[in-house]
This record gives structure tokens, C-alpha cells and sequence, in this order.
């Protein structure tokens, strides 16, 4: 196989706009983990719902997806705060493998509750037919809005997290919650801040993902695991790391794709997970902290 | 005016419990403005666990607590902080991989201190200039002295009206203790109130002007700093060793 | 005993006369005893197929299917050799699980006594619940497609349907047939496929049969993991920079879909894009890709498509098929149709109740396309040496105008095909 300039650099730029992609359908489920220690798997399921209600507003004529995301992220953003009053408020005092459990069933039933309304059928919009070239290497210009939105998200949240006083706040009940309580901050309200910042992550990433591929209602397993391993890769709680390793898992996959196969390259993506887990548990970027 | 005429905080006969366990069964002290207050007693005589409910971080038994003239029953730790008492916890219980910067600016927690952080970041810095050096490291890579530093340093953050210091000097090299009590030294003439809890009794009857002495969750004496530097009690239940 | 036999109700003293004259030949050490045709008004025949789990689609239209032959015949007289005995099915529900296919398999056999068995309709359990069959001795005829199905070296079992081996072989065929009659070059081919069991498989078979060709260099061999596959460009990039002229793919309709839009997307232009059924049948497909899926090759068994061109009492089976289900006559339900026609051939030929008789029959039967109106699939039934149906032959589809046309064999064809397909600077 010759790997001309223009092979080389589709490999590249489709690897970094998926792995952005990836970045941004992980890096909610880090916020969560990283402020109330829940590993919620149903995140995947509200960027599933997302995707469908993007879907039925596209196919109903009444949005653009773009515009549909733009609401979609104010109500889900809502909608995250009345979850961790309702749904979450009791998650964090349950135990670390209930919590599991717990969030997991929430994924199930998010899942079949699409399959029930939405049926198990392929769904997915007609792209735009609109292509950037250069050099040889064609770039959707769908797939290319979506990797600057997660960019452009990640980067607004980092800045949050680490300019603003309420984001650091949010990372200082992550990292001491009980120190937090007692120095006055509303833990609690903190995590609800992050549940609805969450989940309006989860609406972007469904918004960019309805635009660039095929769903249908067990996708939402299959993001949950995507998450899960981009989270653990780029160590559980910092949320720009994420975004960083969906990247990386993006490349890697573009590049296992291009010297191997895709059954290679994700099977290759598991192992160097579980290289991570066994060697550096803490995450690729995370320094270990001494208390 | 009022503050003047009344204690910036009183407690009466408060009782804590954990669960079933009574830990605290009958506390009572007062703090009046500008004074420098220090809880006496041994390891688990109920010190951390009186300052926890007065903050509000643990429920009240039964007794009363008044802060600035209001009964503050039912009220959150955030509501009390709100409202300038600032607890500096036993263990420091920072934000470890926070920056030291971080860590002092969120000390700044009311919207008046947010509003005064630069003055206060400097005045912080002035008192513990190794804070300023250390500014951009992560808090949980400090010395066990700086650390304490940092977390008083913080609480100076959210402008005090009674500042409340668990055990500043657990665990600190005696040198280091020195440069602890000679800050808050500076901080009490400013006129800052404080209330310290205390194992290493000769820095705090040096600092306070009164003290209360706490045995297995009661208040069993009290006086001024002077009287109970020679009382037999003192001496006996909890200075035995020195 | 006594006692089982006393609490079966009056109804069923047929059923008590055969279960003793079962529990006899067990007695015996027989396998099995001649049953007296005159004593028989019903034939129960066992229908074991999924109605519910995955492959439920599957097996509705299976029994659909063996439900109309069935019905015909009863009321047509029933089978005349056994003195106008009607056909009872006796239906269970493998739930697309393979311990059910196997303890319902059994059930059948045991219980209610089924002389043969129609089914599975999936290829997990057809594998577990004809290894039951064979065990009893029980002969079976199945309509699922896995060609490993029929490498085992089972007695019993028989599979009417078109196997994936016959249509990855068309497959490959057909695009030899394109060199000859349509000049098309082919230098340079590839095999795409997902990587469980339907896509290794045809991966597989494609290898063997592009190596049988030998002119054409196999340049790659793409697997990729279905629920996995977020976007495609990436393999649609590496076989673009190996210059291939022909795609051999297998995938399910998901993935499919976003393979053939990164196609389009990087302009990967193809002699042929051909699929041993797979994705393109799938409404979704084309109902997804609208023209982007146009000139995509599809090698079936059968397709609703054909029903034009077929005999004349072969369409009228498919026309009442569609009349009565308010639906067309999908693949399983073509294969069901024709298994159903080769089980009654078989009992028309035997003069007792007797599996092993039934058995021989089922082994003999020869039914070409137009000869008997239940067997739709082209061009008959008839078995090899391994029991596949060596008559089956699939029929080349090509996605044309967004609809799924017969382009091959010549008698059944609608259009001619298109290849090579047009570059897709030139489509609209
Ligand atoms: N979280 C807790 N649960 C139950 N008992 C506690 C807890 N914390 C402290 N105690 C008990 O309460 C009593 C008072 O403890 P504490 O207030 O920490 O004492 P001090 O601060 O004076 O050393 C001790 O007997 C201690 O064992
Ligand atoms: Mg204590």
C-alpha cells in the first residue's frame, strides 16, 4: 500500500474530528464523575434521546439540526438540574457498585425506551453534500462543524472550569467534598450545576453526532462504553483530558484503520485501556496528587 | 452598636450526637467582639465536634446557638459562612489539586469578599509571603506547615467576622508552629475574633485572652487565659505530660 | 404409567395409543416402529422458529409461510397417499435462543411425536436444534442461510434455502460475467466485512472463491466491528489509496449505510460493489442513502422483485401469500414457501407415519421451478451431496432508480445490469 501525502492527511483529519467527536460525547460523563465520583452510563443514553429528538425535529420539517441542538442544549441543560434533584439526588450516597447499577439501568431503560418509541430501525440524516478539498483529502463539512463545536466546547469549558469562580468551585467539591462544606460551598448545588452542564454536553455531542453517523437505539451502549474508555484513558475527573484522549482514540483509530482494520484497531484501543488501568490507573495526563 | 452591647456568638448547654452516640452533651461558651477565645480538653472531648454544629455541618441536639444575634438552628454551613463565620478545619481539608491561588480565591466565598479578593490576596501574601512564592503550585504538593498556612490564609479570604481554627498546630514542627502563632498573633490584634482549638495550650493561653476547658463533652471550667494557666485541673487532665 | 395414560383426556386417545406404542419401541430398542396411515387423520409436522428475539422477523414470516402450503393443502383434500391426512404444524417459539431452539427441538419430537420438522429460520439455532433432530433421527428442513450448517455431515438435516456460500459465489461470478460481456476491467479487489459470524463468513468464502479466479489480486481484506463504526472514511481511505475496482462487502444495514456515504464522500469509484444479500435488501438502506445507494450489486436467493417473472403458479402462491399478509413475500418467506413444498412432496410420497420413510422421501425429492406452485425460489429443490439445495441458485440484484431490480439470470431479469457503475462525478 503506498501512503501518499493526500491518503496520509484524510487518516489525520478524519482521526482528530472523530476523536473530537469522541471528546465531546466523553467529556459530560468526566464533569459528572469528576464532581459527584458517579460513573454515569446514563449520559449515553440523554446524547441517544437527544440524537432522536434532533432527528424527529429534522424529519418533521421543523428545524435545521443545528438549530434543533440549539435548543436542545438550554432544555437539557434544565433538565439535568431536575434530574440531580430528583433521579441523582440519591445516587452519591449509594454504594460505588449500586451506583453502577443504578446509572447503568438508567442507560437500559433509556435504550428500550427508544426502541419502543423510535423502533429499532437505522436512522440518519441526509447530509449536505458539502465537501472542503485540499490536497487530495475531502472533508464533510458536517464532520468538520462538528470537530470545531467539540473543540470550541471543550476549550469553554475549560476556561470555566479554570477561570471562572463557580468552576472552580465545581473542581473544588470534586477534588475535596467534605473540605468544600465545610469552607461554606453549596456542594449541592454545585452538582446540579454540573448535571445540567452535563447534560448540555449531551446535547451537543448528539447534535454533532446525528450529523455525521447511523443510529439506533443500542448505539447508546456503544457510546457508553466509547465514554467510558476515553474517561478512564484520560484519567476519570479532568474533563479537558478527556477531550484530549477522545482525540487521541480518534487518531488511533484512523491510523489502526489505515495499517490494520477497524476489528484491529478497537481491538488494539481495549488493550492499551487495559495497559492504562493495570500501569497508570490515575489517567495518562493526571498527576498524582499527595494529600 | 449591638455588638458592642452583646457576644458575636454565644453557646448554651449545646448537645451533639452522632447517630445514637452523645458526643457532645453540654457546651457553653461565648465570644465578644475583638476577642481572641481558646477551647481547651483532651483528644475527643467533643472540641471539633461542637465547632461542626455550631458551623452547621452537624445537626444541633438540643441547647442554642447564637451568632450576631440570631438563633442560627437549621442553618447550612453555606448560610453561616454567608454571614462571616469561617471555619479553618482540623486537617486543613484543602483542595489538593487545586493551586494555591485557587484555593485562596475561593476562601473569598461571600460576594463582598469576592468583590475585595486582590486586597485580600495581598494581605494573605503579606502575612504567609511563602504563599505568594508557592502561588501556581498545586496545594496538595505543599509542606504540612504551608498547608496549615494555606488554609488560614483561605479562610482570611472570606473576611471574618469570627474566625474558628481547629487544631492550627496538629502535626507541625515546633519552628513552624512559631510562624503559625505569630501570624494569628497579627490577626488577633487586628481585631479579627477567633475562636482556637487547641492541644499545644501553652501558644494558645499565650494568644487568647479567655478559654474554656472541655472534658468528655462538657464545659468544666473557664476563665481568663491567666487563671487557667495555673489552674490544678488544667494542669492535671491535660498538661499532666508537660 | 396406567396412571399418565388414564388422566389424558378423550380427545387426545389417538395421542395415548402412539405414546404407548413409543414407549414400546424404546422398550424394544428400536428406534422407531411403522405407524398405520389409516389410523392418521393429522401429520404432525414440527414448525420450530423464532417469533420473538432477534430473528423474530425471521421466523413470522417462516411460519407464515408454512402456515399458507399448509392450509392449502388441507384444504385441497390433504395428502392423498396417506389417505387425505391433514397436515398439523405444531408450533414452538425458539425465542432466538439457542437453549430454547435445543429443549424445544426436543419437546417436539418427544411430546408430540412431529414426524419431521420445518424451521429454524435463524442459523444460531438451526445449528443446536438440527443436531437434536439428528439425534432422534428426526428429518429436518431449514431455511436459514449460514453455509457452515451443511459442513457438519448431519443425515437429517436439509436446507432448502439459498446458502451464503451460492451467493458469495454469484457474487464473484457475476462480476466475472461483467469482464466478459461488458468489458469491465477488474485488476484489483477487496473484501469488506462486520466481524461476527455473517460477515467472517462471507469474507471467507469470498477469498476462497476470488482465489479460484486467480487473475485478480485480493488487495485487502477490511473487518471492521458493526456497533463500532462511527464513521467510515477511514476504510473507505485505505481502499481508495489500493486503487481497487471491486468491493466484495458484507454488513449489516447500519454500517452499510455509512460505508457507502464515505464512498460517495471520497469519490471511491467501483466497477462493482457487490453483496451477498447483507445491507442493500434492507429497506432501510435505500430508504437511508436514497441514490446515493444506486448501482450497489446484491447476489439473493429471493427477492419480491422477481415475482414478475415467475411461473404462473408460482406468482399465484405469491400473490396469495401477499393478499392474505397484507405484505411481500420477503427471503425467508420465499425459502419457507419452498421448504414447506418440498416437506409436503416428501409426504405425498410415503404410505405410513413413519420418520424413517419420511426421511428416504425428503432424501429423493427432485422439484423443479414451475412444477410444483409452492416452490418459488429459483429453480427448484433438489440436494447435494452435503443436503444444501443445489438447485438454488441466487439471483444478481442491482440497486437501480432506488429500487432493488433482477439484473441476472437472463429469464428472470427486469433490467440489464450497470457496470461499470457511473463515477460519481457524473451521477446527480
Ligand atoms: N464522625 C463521627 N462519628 C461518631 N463519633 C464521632 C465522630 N467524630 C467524632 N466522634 C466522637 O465524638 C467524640 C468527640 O470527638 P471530637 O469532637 O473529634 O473531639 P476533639 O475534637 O475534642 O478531639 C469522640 O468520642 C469521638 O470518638
Ligand atoms: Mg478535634
Amino acid at each position: 500500500m503506498e501512503f501518499s501525502p493526500s491518503v496520509i492527511g484524510q487518516m489525520l483529519f478524519t482521526g482528530a474530528l472523530m476523536g473530537s467527536i469522541y471528546g465531546a460525547v466523553a467529556m459530560g460523563f468526566s464533569l459528572i464523575f469528576g464532581v459527584a465520583k458517579i460513573i454515569n452510563f446514563a449520559h449515553a443514553g440523554v446524547v441517544l434521546w437527544v440524537m432522536y429528538g434532533v432527528l424527529v425535529a429534522v424529519r418533521s420539517g421543523v428545524a435545521h439540526p443545528y438549530v434543533a441542538g440549539l435548543v436542545a442544549i438550554p432544555l437539557c441543560y434544565v433538565i439535568g438540574h431536575g434530574v440531580q434533584r430528583t433521579l441523582m439526588a440519591r445516587v452519591s450516597a449509594m454504594s460505588d457498585d449500586m451506583q453502577i447499577i443504578y446509572t447503568f439501568g438508567l442507560l437500559l431503560v433509556l435504550t428500550y425506551m427508544a426502541q419502543f418509541f423510535f423502533g429499532p430501525d437505522v436512522h440518519f440524516l441526509p447530509s449536505s453534500g458539502l465537501a472542503v478539498e485540499f490536497g487530495g483529502v475531502v472533508l464533510q463539512v458536517e464532520t468538520i462543524i462538528a470537530g470545531a463545536l467539540a473543540l470550541g466546547s471543550a476549550l469553554a469549558l475549560h476556561a470555566f472550569l479554570s477561570r471562572t469562580w463557580l468552576g472552580k468551585a465545581i473542581r473544588a467539591s470534586a477534588d475535596n467534598r467534605r473540605g468544600a462544606t465545610l469552607m461554606g460551598l453549596d456542594v449541592v448545588r454545585l452538582s446540579r450545576v454540573a448535571m445540567a452542564l452535563s447534560f448540555a454536553l449531551a446535547a451537543l455531542a448528539g447534535t454533532i453526532l446525528v450529523t455525521v453517523t447511523t443510529f439506533y437505539p443500542l448505539r447508546g451502549l456503544e457510546l457508553a462504553v466509547l465514554a467510558f474508555v476515553i474517561v478512564v484513558l484520560g484519567g476519570m475527573d479532568n474533563v479537558f483530558a478527556s477531550f484530549v484522549a477522545g482525540v487521541l482514540i480518534g487518531m488511533f483509530e484512523a491510523l489502526g484503520t489505515l495499517l490494520f482494520s477497524p476489528s484491529i484497531a478497537h481491538m488494539a484501543i481495549y488493550a492499551m485501556i487495559f495497559a492504562v488501568l493495570l500501569v497508570r490507573p490515575q489517567g495518562l495526563f493526571r498527576r498524582r496528587a499527595t494529600k | 452598636m449591638s455588638t458592642t452591647l452583646s457576644p458575636i456568638l454565644s453557646v448554651e448547654r449545646l448537645r451533639v450526637k452522632y447517630d445514637l452516640f452523645e458526643a457532645v452533651f453540654d457546651v457553653s461558651f461565648e465570644v465578644w467582639p475583638g476577642e481572641a477565645v481558646c477551647l481547651l480538653g483532651s483528644n475527643g472531648a467533643g472540641k471539633t465536634t461542637s465547632l461542626r454544629a455550631i458551623l452547621g455541618a452537624l445537626p444541633i441536639a438540643g441547647g442554642r446557638v447564637c451568632f450576631l444575634g440570631d438563633d442560627t438552628s437549621g442553618k447550612s454551613p453555606g448560610a453561616m459562612t454567608m454571614r462571616g463565620m469561617i471555619y479553618v478545619p482540623e486537617g486543613r481539608e484543602l483542595f489538593p489539586s487545586l493551586t494555591v491561588l485557587e484555593n485562596l480565591e475561593l476562601g473569598a466565598i461571600t460576594r463582598e469578599a469576592r468583590a475585595r479578593t486582590r486586597a485580600s490576596l495581598e494581605l494573605a501574601c503579606e502575612l504567609f509571603p511563602i504563599l505568594a512564592e508557592r502561588r501556581m503550585q498545586l496545594a496538595g504538593t505543599l509542606s504540612g506547615g504551608q498547608q496549615q498556612m494555606l488554609a488560614i490564609a483561605r479562610g482570611l479570604m472570606g473576611l471574618p467576622r469570627l474566625l474558628m481554627l481547629d487544631e492550627p498546630s496538629l502535626g507541625l514542627a515546633p519552628v513552624v508552629v512559631e510562624q503559625v502563632y505569630a501570624a494569628l498573633g497579627r490577626i488577633v490584634r487586628s481585631g479579627t475574633p477567633i475562636i482556637l482549638v487547641e492541644q499545644h495550650v501553652h501558644q494558645a493561653l499565650e494568644l487568647c485572652q479567655r478559654g474554656y476547658v472541655l472534658e468528655g463533652g462538657r464545659t468544666v471550667q473557664q476563665g481568663s487565659t491567666a487563671e487557667l494557666a495555673g489552674s490544678d485541673r488544667l494542669r492535671s487532665a491535660y498538661l499532666g505530660v508537660n | 404409567m396406567e396412571k399418565d395414560q388414564h388422566s389424558i383426556g378423550q380427545d387426545n386417545r389417538r395421542w395415548t395409543r402412539r405414546t404407548v406404542l413409543k414407549q414400546a419401541a424404546a422398550v424394544a430398542g428400536a428406534a422407531f416402529l411403522p405407524r398405520f396411515a389409516s389410523a392418521a387423520t393429522e401429520i404432525p409436522i414440527g414448525v420450530v422458529v423464532g417469533l420473538t428475539g432477534a430473528a423474530a422477523d425471521y421466523g413470522r414470516d417462516a411460519l407464515r409461510a408454512f402456515e399458507l402450503v399448509a392450509d392449502r393443502v388441507n384444504l385441497s383434500g390433504g395428502i392423498k397417499s396417506l389417505g387425505g391426512a391433514k397436515i398439523k404444524l405444531l408450533v414452538a417459539d425458539h425465542q432466538t435462543d439457542l437453549r430454547v431452539a435445543s429443549s424445544e427441538t426436543e419437546r417436539l419430537i418427544t411430546r408430540e411425536n412431529v414426524l419431521g420438522i420445518l424451521g429454524w429460520a435463524a442459523s444460531g439455532p438451526a445449528r443446536v436444534g438440527s443436531e437434536v433432530g439428528e439425534r432422534y433421527q428426526v428429518p429436518s428442513i431449514d431455511t436459514s442461510v449460514d453455509y457452515k450448517l451443511t459442513e457438519r455431515g448431519l443425515k437429517y438435516f436439509y436446507r432448502a434455502a439459498i446458502n451464503t456460500r451460492q451467493t458469495c459465489n454469484r457474487g464473484v461470478e457475476f462480476v466475472q460475467e461483467m469482464e466478459k460481456t461488458q468489458g469491465a476491467a477488474v485488476k484489483r479487489v477487496a473484501i469488506v466485512h462486520e466481524d461476527l459470524a455473517y460477515g467472517t463468513g462471507a469474507g471467507d468464502l469470498f477469498k476462497e472463491a476470488i482465489e479460484r479466479v486467480g487473475r485478480w489480486q485480493l488487495v485487502d481484506r477490511v473487518a471492521y466491528t458493526a456497533a463500532k463504526l462511527t464513521e467510515a472514511t477511514g476504510i473507505v481511505n485505505k481502499l481508495k489509496a489500493q486503487n481497487v475496482d471491486v468491493v466484495f462487502q458484507a454488513s449489516y444495514p447500519a454500517d452499510g449505510i455509512l460505508i457507502q456515504r464515505a464512498m460517495k464522500q471520497l469519490r471511491l469509484d467501483l466497477v462493482a460493489n457487490v453483496h451477498p444479500a447483507g445491507a442493500p435488501p434492507n429497506l432501510q438502506y435505500v430508504g437511508n442513502l436514497k441514490s446515493d445507494a444506486n448501482y450497489v450489486i446484491t447476489t439473493l436467493g429471493w427477492t419480491s422483485s422477481m415475482a414478475e417473472r415467475l411461473p404462473a403458479g408460482a406468482k399465484a402462491t405469491v400473490d396469495e401469500y401477499t393478499k392474505r399478509y397484507k405484505v411481500a413475500v420477503q427471503d425467508q418467506a420465499g425459502y419457507s414457501l419452498s421448504a414447506a413444498a418440498a416437506m409436503v412432496a416428501a409426504l405425498s410420497r410415503i404410505k405410513s407415519l413413519d420418520r424413517a420413510e419420511l426421511w428416504q422421501a425428503i432424501d429423493k425429492i427432485d422439484l423443479s421451478f414451475g412444477q410444483d406452485p409452492n416452490v418459488i425460489i429459483p429453480f427448484g429443490i433438489k440436494w447435494d451431496e452435503k443436503h444444501d439445495n443445489a438447485k438454488a441458485q441466487a439471483v444478481v440484484t442491482q440497486i437501480l432508480g432506488q429500487q432493488l431490480v433482477v439484473v441476472s439470470p437472463k429469464d428472470l431479469a427486469l433490467q440489464a445490469p450497470v457496470v461499470p457503475a457511473p463515477s460519481w462525478n457524473k451521477r446527480g
